[in-house]
């Protein structure tokens, strides 16, 4: 059954069309499709958070949802986070307050963070670690990035 | 999982009739409940295709009913096996008739055995689940026997219950029907606009203003911006990928396996199979002395597969969706085997698990140091303990094991994977009959490993046989986390039996004596040697100078061992804090004073076993977690709560980090071992561009290497660290390691900073003679710094000065003018660092094993629940002392983050078997490694006790030595106080404290005072 | 990991959708929101010919007050209404969308597929019972709603017939002096409950209990409820030793298997300890407190 889908995903901004199996992860279409590797997979039951990705602009796994859903939506990744050369002050946050060692989990946790920020900007503690409970950092204990998302709130309320 | 069920009922018609019918496998099988087709395979034998629900699961079902057994008019009895959804399943059913007036009684009995993931995710409704369809079973025998069913009925209509329900298929029920809700559905374009205003808000977030700004660490630049290179980011042309068949049995002889199927599928490339690499490659080096050295450990499971998981055959496809299709298809026979999942029970030697050994037993040695006996015969309380034991669990990297192998034509392998050490090259070149420098070995960023990824070899193995079967195609594996959870590499268990604790009238412990079992499941792939390093922190924290340790090791049906975070260290500290702290219980001495009557007073201290504990200060700890806990308040709100009926303790957890390995104790589990001392080897290079270059031989995982090492190697050459580029990860082709680099046994600040150290000062010292010549100046005159022109070295007080570049330029390109003394001279800088270390006393085991030993003491504030015996964290604090600090950030980083694996440890994360040897925690939703929803914030002080021995006064660090596993355990006791129940398994989830207060069984700690 | 392959569809109407699973027949399955759906897939424990997609079916994604009651769309998400009106009006609901799994799979999974799947853990199938809630299921020509106590039939087993979606949930609005709590126990956010008790009760003057609903979920095949239990507490006061009794006889009544996620025994004990937190914010509740709160971990 080697049926294909014509779809068209605007990534990043960019209007991406390919022809895909239906049974392809929104996640392949990211990474192997359009090679966008900062989406990572590290589990397979919807668990980890990794692949979080904004789909019109709510976070979503994308392990846990078909390209050919995606069909006309719009998808944020972590590659659009910097513009020309400058970092967004979630990713300045995340490196000056050390909420990452090995960087696997910082993606995910960087966009779940955004969904966050979008609705809250001013959320506690206890708001940050509603919004993350998905995500899974096996490095950081979470102390970091709980003080980085708070930090990012800061600088994204005074821009 | 065995289930067994039996019953009878009558039938109408007479028993001849009713053996017609079930004695004919054409006949009887389309009665089984979710019969969906068959096939006769002869006369006794149906090949039936079933669909199949069972909790989440429903899908098609293959069974080989074979009718074993006829004995006409009376006795019927079958025999089925086959696979279902990802396990496999055996099971008998026998039938005996009676005449029962002009009917026949039939009385059956029934019996299966299930494997595999269905059971992690059906759990325990799965008997449930049985009995259902047995009932359905015999009311469509009833059926069929009735005396109106002329013929055998016409098969059951396909119902997998699952299924049914997604599909949309379904029941009788009957509703009246009702009419159309009066308010309209919101229109397309109100969807359209609630969308529009989500991408909005985020809109305005992403757009936000930004500032130049750099990173905190070098790595961050690209793993904030997603572009790190993780070995699945790692896709070269003609990639092809591996996928792997895994044994659903924990212990079963392999009969048959067919591939056919699987090759025939467009896209598959190639399969292997066990023989075949048996064929191409030799069993792994085995580690141990004796009889481990006769284990066979291949890359694939050859005759047996010895744990559930346990790869069977590979196969190779274009893709990876047609690799996971083409594994469905292989058909694996197995011939299930008596399991053994209890480490006691192995050490019985009543089943073996390695026939070609002849015993579980992977080592056994006693470690006895001081006058234990006397020391018992003088003590004025000797406490008891049963036994105590420390659960299987594991670091779970976020990022799964996984490599990309190409072995092409000429013969060479490039190896891209995420292992940790240079080690696996020792394994994995041997067995494919290569020499090593044959194969580049090269990491680049890892998504973490806390040691477990040292194990990852046979994988690596794999895939470079799969590259050469596919003609030197690049093969990629990729772990999924189901297959981690069973094979990827879990912490080992260990029981502590039959423990006896002497100490004098003032409550300090004089002596130890125990017995200690590893369970180190299937294969030892880096063991036996966490039989010797566990005797690093042999007696903790503590003063006392006789122990006695009986110390064994033994295979099981379980997924292998791999070293975890505090690996054999951490087991050992927790044994010796819930010593001292079930002493302190038991004696009711209060816990701190216990500690203070106990600790190590002066450093450096030398432990009964000759090991060297550099500096630090036990009592100075102690004092400051009091302070930042608040000690004396929550224990006044402690007494205020007890009061109310709650349960609030307080514990403590002293606990050491003990880094770089002396590789001599290696010899403890096998005399022959050539190993002994630690060498680790960097290089720092004025590359021809006048950039300096360090080039490291560690595998670092989100340590921050590049920023620690940029930073030894700039304050050396008096520069920022901005101007030094650290190659990242690790590529044997730098030739800057050693067989025994890597990142394991918290040792890069010692060793790696070391050798980055004496590299950038050997760099220094042919860059000052280059200075001299082109400067006409003496050494004394040099300065090494930046000037205009870059960095530079310039003659004090004059305006003279060479920048990097012409330094370079004269060995690279400008050689002509340089005298003959100068020609020697590469700008290419190796050094191998070398700890101070000699080879242990083997017989004795005596030895300095570890050169640094970092102490961090825990005090955290608990309390249950005790009616849903749920624990929270109500405070938590942490003192480390990790001597000279490099980086105060990473350092803080690795203690929250070894508190965070402790603390998921303690309360939540367990790798536990059934009986069957099935894994009960089979994906990260049945495991729940620890999320930000329960991890408590956490207060820190870093004290500083610089190491005499290490160049910059730094001790390795970075595993933390479990310290929440001691200090929620000894919390918990507290907690408890006066219920009689005693913490005794490192695990104490609300399941297990429910247990703790239920079981009511005996304390198991017994106190004689004298 | 990879489901097998499968077709796909996207009709563009309900009415497309219901005929075409009619025609595709046994092989197919209706796709919402998949979060339920998509890991049993990749697992490969199912593997269906035809997926049909009915997840941008704007008709299914309302959440409004009619009168007296409360219609959520089949395809409302968890998100959605944990944040809508009628989750501030009843918060029980709001316990309940806000405490399923964690935002991103609340973003995207349905009640009307959580209800469908009738996962015995899951929270809706359970919840509903304390609001007396009814399924509207549709099929190609038949339309008509079922009590949730007669809709969840077994474990993963629900009422609906062949080409049947639900498309609706429909909640009689609770009167006055009415006060809910749900809370499910697990090990993190995205795990499923290991227990989880509601109660959504109505007082009546001087503290007694006008009408009660209570509900166990994750506590066997089906949500565990009992008229007989109910009635036994109406008209009495609500105390400790009421709804002691009550626990017990629920209790009694459930039947949770031994897991991953704890032993029988254990999961009791939970139950019991869950019920009797969910009833006193109940009750709370109803007394006008406001109360947040939902799941609890560890």
């Amino acid at each position: 059954m080697s049926n294909t889908m014509p779809v068209e995903i605007t990534v990043n901004g960019e209007a991406r069309q390919r022809e895909v199996e239906p049974r392809m992860l929104l996640v392949e279409f990211i990474r192997e499709e359009l090679r966008l590797t900062g989406t990572h997979i590290g589990c397979d039951t919807s668990f980890c958070g990794a692949c979080t990705v904004l789909m019109d602009g709510a976070a979503v796994k994308s392990c846990t949802l078909f390209a050919v859903q995606a069909d006309g939506a719009e998808i944020i990744t972590v590659e659009a986070l910097e513009r020309d050369g400058q970092l967004h002050p979630i990713q300045q946050a995340f490196s000056d307050d050390h909420g990452l060692q090995c960087g696997y989990c910082t993606p995910g946790m960087m966009l779940s963070s955004l969904a966050l920020l979008a609705e809250n900007p001013t959320p506690s503690a206890k708001d940050i670690r509603k919004a993350l409970a998905g995500n899974v950092c096996r490095c950081t204990g979470y102390q970091n990035i709980i003080k980085a998302v708070q930090t990012a709130a800061g600088q994204l309320r005074g821009a | 999982m065995e289930m067994k069920f039996s019953g009878e009922f009558t039938v109408d018609i007479p028993k001849e009739k009713v053996f017609a019918l079930l004695s004919d496998p054409e006949k009887f099988a389309p009665l089984l409940p979710a019969f969906h087709s068959m096939e006769m395979k002869d006369a006794k034998t149906a090949v039936i295709s079933a669909r199949v629900g069972i909790g989440k699961i429903s899908g098609t079902a293959s069974t080989e009913l074979v009718l074993e057994k006829s004995e006409a008019p009376h006795h019927a009895r079958y025999t089925g096996k086959g696979k279902v959804m990802q396990g496999a399943y055996r099971m008998t059913a026998s039938f005996d008739l009676e005449d029962a007036g002009n009917g026949a009684l039939i009385k059956w009995q029934g019996e299966t055995q299930l494997v595999g993931k269905i059971l992690s995710l059906a759990g325990g409704g799965m008997k449930g689940y049985a009995e259902k369809e047995i009932n359905k079973l015999i009311s469509s025998l009833q059926t069929a026997l009735s005396p109106d069913s002329a013929t055998a009925p016409a098969a059951a209509k396909p119902e997998g219950w699952f299924g049914r329900i997604l599909r949309g298929l379904g029941g009788e029920s009957e509703a009246p029907t009702i009419g159309e809700t009066e308010s309209p559905p919101p229109s397309p374009e109100e969807v359209q606009r609630a969308r529009d205003e989500s991408r909005k808000r985020i809109s305005s977030v992403l757009d936000t203003s930004r500032r130049d700004a750099k990173p905190a660490r070098k790595e961050d630049d690209r793993l904030i911006k997603g572009k790190g290179l993780f070995v699945d980011d790692f896709s070269p042309a003609g990639l092809l990928h591996m996928s792997l068949v895994r044994s659903p049995y924990a212990h079963a002889r392999i009969v048959d396996i067919d591939v056919s199927r699987a090759e025939a599928l467009p896209g598959v490339v190639c399969t292997l199979t066990g023989k075949e690499v048996m064929e191409m490659s030799e069993p792994f080096i085995q580690i141990g002395a004796g009889s481990p050295q006769n284990i066979t450990d291949y890359a694939l499971a050859t005759d047996k597969a010895i744990y559930q998981g346990d790869p069977i055959v590979a196969v190779v496809a274009e893709s990876i969706a047609i690799a996971q299709d083409a594994a469905q298809l292989v058909e694996v026979e197995y011939e299930p085997l008596e399991v053994l999942t209890d480490v006691e029970e192995a050490l019985k030697d009543k089943v073996i698990i390695h026939d070609e050994t002849g015993t579980n037993a992977t080592f056994h040695g006693i470690y006895e140091y001081g006058d234990v006996d006397k020391a018992f015969e003088e003590a004025a309380h000797t406490v008891k303990i049963d036994k105590l034991f420390f659960h299987r669990f594991g670091s779970t990297a976020i990022e799964p094991n996984a490599c990309v192998a190409t072995w092409d034509q000429r013969g060479e392998i490039d190896l891209f994977s995420n292992t940790i050490m240079t080690i696996p090259l020792v394994f994995i070149a041997p067995a494919l009959r290569i020499n090593m420098d044959s194969i580049r070995l090269r990491t680049y960023d890892i998504g973490g490993s806390f040691g477990n990824k040292i194990t990852n070899y046979p994988y690596l193995t794999l895939a470079c046989l799969a590259s050469k079967k596919a003609n030197g195609a690049p093969v990629k594996w990729i772990e999924t986390r189901a297959e981690h959870m069973l094979a990827g590499g879990h912490g080992s268990e260990r029981a502590y039996l039959d423990t006896e604790v002497a100490l004098d009238g003032d409550g300090v412990i004089t002596a130890i004596r125990s017995r200690h079992i590893d369970d180190i499941g299937a294969y030892p792939r880096y063991e036996p040697l966490g039989c010797a390093i566990w005797s690093q922190v042999l007696p903790g924290a503590y003063k006392l100078r006789n122990i006695k340790i009986d110390f064994n090791q033994a295979v099981t049906n379980k997924g292998p061992a791999a070293p975890n975070r505090g690996y054999s260290r951490l087991p050992h500290i927790w044994f010796m804090e819930r010593v001292i702290d079930i002493c302190g219980h038991e004696l009711g001495i209060p816990p701190d004073e216990m500690r203070l009557k106990n600790y190590i007073e002066a450093f450096p201290y030398e432990t009964p076993n000759g090991c060297v504990y550099d500096s630090g200060d036990f009592p100075a700890m102690l004092a400051k977690a009091k302070e930042l806990i608040g000690w004396d308040e929550w224990k006044k709100k402690q007494q205020e709560a007890r009061e109310e009926g709650r349960l609030i303790g307080i514990g403590i957890g002293t606990t050491l980090d003990s880094g770089t390995n002396n590789w001599g104790q290696a010899r403890y589990v096998n005399p022959d071992a050539p190993f002994s001392g630690n060498s680790t080897a960097a290089t720092v290079k004025l590359d021809l561009d006048g950039m300096v270059v360090v080039s490291l031989g560690t595998f670092p995982q989100g340590q921050g290497h590049e920023t620690t090492a940029a930073q030894t190697v700039a304050e050396v050459l008096g520069v920022s660290p901005d101007l030094i580029r650290v190659k990242t990860g690790f590529d044997s082709l730098n030739d800057s390691h050693t067989a025994q680099s890597g990142t394991y046994a918290s040792q890069f600040a010692v060793t790696g900073l070391s050798a980055a150290h004496g590299a950038a000062v050997k760099l220094k010292a042919e860059m000052t003679k280059l200075a001299c010549f082109a400067l006409d100046a003496g050494e004394e005159d040099l300065e090494f710094g930046v000037g205009d022109m870059g960095p530079q070295v310039s003659v004090k007080g004059a305006d003279r000065a060479v920048n990097y570049w012409m330094l370079a330029n004269l060995i690279n390109s400008n050689s002509a003018a340089l005298p003959e003394e100068l020609r020697d001279l590469s700008l290419n800088a190796r050094h191998v660092y070398m700890p101070p270390f000699q080879i242990p006393d083997v017989e004795k085991k005596i030895g300095n094993l570890t050169l640094t030993y970092a102490l961090q003491l825990h005090i955290s504030v608990v309390e249950v629940d005790p009616d849903t015996f749920q624990t929270k964290v109500l405070d938590y604090a942490i003192v480390d002392d990790c001597g000279k600090v490099i980086n105060p950030m990473i350092v803080e980083g690795q203690v929250h983050g070894a508190t965070a694996h402790a603390i998921g440890a303690a309360l939540v994360e367990t790798l536990p078997y059934d009986a069957d040897g099935n894994a009960i925690s089979g994906s990260f939703t049945d495991y729940a490694p620890l999320t930000i929803s329960s991890m408590p914030d956490l207060k820190c002080f870093n004290r500083e006790s610089p190491s005499p021995f290490t160049f910059n006064g730094a001790k390795g660090m970075g595993e933390g030595g479990g310290g929440p596993l001691h200090s929620l355990c000894a919390a918990l006791q507290d907690a408890l106080h006066g219920k009689d129940i005693i913490i005794e398994t490192s695990h104490n989830s609300a399941m297990s404290m429910f247990d703790q207060f239920s079981n009511g069984k005996a304390k198991g700690v017994n106190v004689a005072s004298r | 990991m990879y489901p097998a392959p499968f077709r796909y569809h996207r009709p563009g109407t309900l009415g497309s959708a219901l005929k075409l699973l009619a025609e595709l027949g046994e092989g197919a399955r209706p796709l919402a929101g998949g979060q339920s759906l998509i890991p049993i897939l990749k697992m490969r424990m199912d593997e269906p010919s035809d997926l049909v997609d009915i997840g941008r079916l704007a008709e299914l994604m309302h959440i409004r007050q009619e009168k007296n009651r409360v219609c959520i769309g089949a395809l409302a998400t968890h998100a959605r209404i944990a944040v809508s009106a009628i989750a501030g009006e009843i918060p029980i609901i709001r316990d309940c969308a806000g405490g399923i799994a964690d935002p991103q799979v609340r973003a995207l999974g349905t009640i009307g597929g959580s209800v469908s799947i009738a996962d015995p853990s899951s929270d809706w199938p359970a919840l509903l019972h304390t609001l007396e809630a009814e399924i509207v299921c549709q099929g190609p020509s038949s339309k008509r709603a079922i009590k949730i106590n007669d809709f969840i039939k077994d474990s993963y087993t629900n009422s609906l017939a062949d080409a049947e979606l639900v498309t609706e949930i429909q909640i009689p609005m609770p009167p006055e002096n009415s006060g809910g709590a749900y809370i499910g126990f697990k090990k993190a956010a995205p795990a499923y409950p290991a227990a989880s008790a509601g109660v959504q009760l109505t007082l009546a003057d001087g503290n007694l209990c006008r009408d009660i609903r209570l509900v166990l979920g994750a506590a066997g095949p089906v949500p565990v409820t009992s008229r007989q239990v109910e009635q036994q507490l109406i008209g009495q006061p609500l105390a400790e030793k009421n709804l002691s009794q009550a626990a017990e006889a629920l209790v009694e009544l459930s039947d949770p298997p031994s897991d991953s996620r704890g032993s029988s025994e254990f999961k009791r004990a939970m139950l019991r300890s869950l019920f009797m937190r969910a009833a006193n914010r109940a009750m709370q509740r109803a007394g006008g407190e406001k109360i947040t709160g939902s799941h609890d971990y560890v």
